[in-house]
């Protein structure tokens, strides 16, 4: 097992360094960012050059890109040009406000899309299974900022003016004067969570609607059900251990997604994580933070994924075995396609 | 599910049709009889059917009907962050403005990106995944490990910074604006391209185990024939399932864009950056909020209805089942 997570690090670090390549010259791309202070009376001739030696910014591109990599891994991520706070301590902060929201909102998402996605596949074409479908339309179709901006408007008109209730919060962490408050802070949470959940929920569910189905026409299922294995049993224990292998991949893979409906859901409710602070450094052109906040998202998506392979590797014993992830996809296909075509064999 | 994504199956599993492919089991004119066939699927298809009556209303509204509403520029002061009304059937927007009118310009330009994203994201796409499915090793590995990473990355994130970046010159070819249409429509593109590789590598990896494949190579045929020949002709129901999936994401990822102020900017109207004024005072003036969200909300979901009904339509066994 150490052997392969090993293996899966020591991949994980071209795909880094392309990333990292990728991202710096994007930013790079948008032009000197020491542009914008050249006609500000507060910045001397000094100043500037000293900026842009800080930065870097004097010498050829390859260059800049080496120095700034290094500057990175060793922790030194400069101060941002927007706030003047050491660009270490904002990316700090958010990053433990967003943990906490996306934390909160896998917990709800992944149980709710798991029972939904179970349910509807062992009742498949029932009234829940219907209405599952139609819900997953809804939040496939859903812009994440629409969504956020109508929960808005429901909590302000429906449940505030008409109703009179004041339960829920629609922007930022806490009220002013109640820093700390555990209820205030789940006041402030719900909204962002269910905007958050939405498009998990739709997608993963749907998912492992599928992957559950797959699994319910395997040859073993149909013998635990010969030997007679209670259903509740055999639904729990031999095919819901199975799909949820491949749920966990999706789950992983999706973290690139999640993080962009954190950019939209924390800009709509004024949550101080991640979201917000990449959203503030594009606005106000932090090519410290920016650099800074597309370097950690690279590395959290890749350490998503390789977690995911690490999951895997948990759960399904023959991807020890033999390595990747691939043949164990191409085995779980063998057996699908047998089951398939064991189906299409007139009962 | 993990069956749409690649299928490396041989000759002897050569029926089982994992991605969706048009059987090729008749003998006469396959295809046409094929699409016809699709065709009469789609047509029995009632959610399908309502999606596409609605993205032709939608379609018809922005690019036509758009000659008979108010002048989406035209301000009359007195009626400024007006409601719904008989004049003003979404209202005004706090310039004033005719908010419906705003809407169906919108649209003309989100969807006619939507719609370049689409081809522009098959082209990408379709090459990629069927170079990969077709010589396989080294060459599968290499551009398939490439897409993985590509897909993994943070889309939104990227995109916004690289629209950021602005005019940009491409020599003899002038200069695209990348936060405007155009420069939007190649970005996303850029991004968007890896499902529809992946499907068609998939798809690519089974057909080219078939025996026309092989009777192809057999009368001297050279590569490039046999994938333009035979190989992508079987493919065109899950390209266009996937096409038209993107469409949905398209409009999805560029109204967010937009709606963020890093998209398309306000003197170009996109449905998305309609809503970024809405939300400073959100309880005022909700039709600002409601009717275009509405619109795209339903627009993608209508999209979506009909990928769902083309997906039903070239997939038989899908039809046996429902």
């Amino acid at each position: 097992m150490i052997r392969f997570i090993g293996r899966r690090l020591l991949v994980a670090v071209p795909v880094v360094l392309l990333a990292t390549v990728l991202l710096f010259a994007l930013v790079s791309a948008r032009g000197d960012p020491t542009d914008k202070y050249r006609n500000d009376p507060r910045f001397s001739q000094q100043t500037l050059h000293n900026l842009r030696h800080e930065f870097h910014l004097d010498k050829p591109w390859a260059e800049q890109y080496v120095d700034w990599a290094g500057d990175f891994v060793q922790g030194d991520w400069h101060t941002s040009f927007a706030t003047q706070q050491p660009v270490s301590e904002m990316v700090g902060t958010a990053l433990w406000n967003t943990t906490l929201l996306i934390g909160t909102t896998l917990v709800f998402a992944v149980s709710l899309a798991l029972l939904i996605g179970v349910v509807s596949a062992v009742r498949r074409y029932s009234a829940f299974d219907h209405l599952a479908t139609g819900f997953s339309y809804f939040g496939f179709s859903m812009p994440d900022f629409f969504f956020a901006l109508l929960l808005q408007l429901f909590v302000v008109y429906v449940l505030q003016d008409a109703l009179g209730v004041h339960v829920l919060y629609v922007q930022g962490k806490y009220s002013v004067g109640s820093e700390g408050d555990v209820v205030n802070l789940a006041q402030h949470m719900v909204l962002p969570v269910l905007t958050l959940m939405l498009t998990s929920v739709a997608a993963w569910s749907r998912y492992q609607r599928d992957s559950m189905l797959e699994v319910l026409t395997a040859d073993y299922v149909r013998t635990a059900r010969a030997k007679g294995v209670p259903r509740g049993q055999i639904i729990r224990r031999h095919a819901l251990r199975n799909a949820l292998v491949p749920f966990v991949t999706v789950v992983a893979i999706d973290a690139g997604v999640l993080l962009g409906g954190v950019v939209v859901v924390e800009t709509v409710f004024g949550w101080p994580g991640m979201g917000l602070l990449f959203f503030d450094a594009l606005s106000n052109d932090d090519y410290p933070v920016l650099l800074a906040w597309m370097a950690v998202a690279t590395i959290f998506v890749v350490v998503a994924n390789i977690a995911a392979d690490v999951l895997y590797g948990l759960l399904d014993p023959r991807i020890r075995v033999q390595g990747t992830r691939r043949s164990v996809r191409r085995a779980e296909r063998e057996a699908a396609e047998a089951a398939t075509r064991a189906a299409e064999v007139p009962a | 599910m993990s069956m749409r994504v690649g299928d490396e199956s041989g000759r002897a599993r050569a029926e089982s049709n994992d991605a969706g492919l048009a059987p090729t089991a008749t003998v006469r004119s396959p295809r046409g009889g094929e699409w016809r066939r699709a065709l009469r699927a789609f047509r029995r298809h009632t959610v399908a059917m309502i999606g596409l009556c609605f993205l032709v209303f939608v379609f018809l509204a922005c690019f036509v009907g758009v000659r008979f509403a108010p002048s989406p520029t035209e301000q009359s002061l007195l009626e400024a962050t007006h409601g719904p009304s008989w004049d003003h059937w979404f209202g005004t927007d706090e310039l004033s403005r005719d908010e419906l009118a705003r809407v169906l310009h919108g649209g003309q330009v989100t969807l006619k990106l939507a719609i370049g994203v689409a081809i522009l994201t098959t082209v990408i796409g379709v090459l990629i995944g069927a170079v990969a499915g077709f010589y396989r090793g080294w060459v599968d590995e290499l551009l398939m490990r490439f897409t993985d990473l590509w897909i993994a990355l943070p889309a939104l994130p990227f995109l916004a910074v690289a629209v950021s970046i602005g005019t940009v010159s491409l020599g003899p070819l002038g200069s695209v604006d990348l936060g405007g249409p155009l420069g939007m429509t190649i970005l996303l593109s850029l991004l968007l391209w890896g499902s529809i590789a992946r499907v068609v590598r998939g798809a690519t990896l089974s057909l080219r185990e078939r025996e026309f494949v092989d009777a192809a190579r057999t009368i001297g045929s050279t590569n490039r024939r046999i994938i333009w020949r035979h190989v992508l002709p079987n493919c065109l129901g899950p390209i266009t399932v996937n096409a038209t999936l993107v469409v949905a994401e398209a409009i999805l990822v560029e109204s967010t864009l937009s709606f963020l102020g890093f998209g398309i900017q306000p003197p170009t109207p996109s449905w998305g950056n309609l809503l970024t004024n809405a939300i400073s005072n959100i309880e005022d003036t909700w039709w600002l909020v409601v009717f275009p969200g509405a619109v795209i909300f339903l627009t993608v979901l209508a999209v979506n209805f009909v990928g769902d009904g083309l997906r039903d339509a070239f997939d038989p066994r899908r039809q046996v089942r429902a």
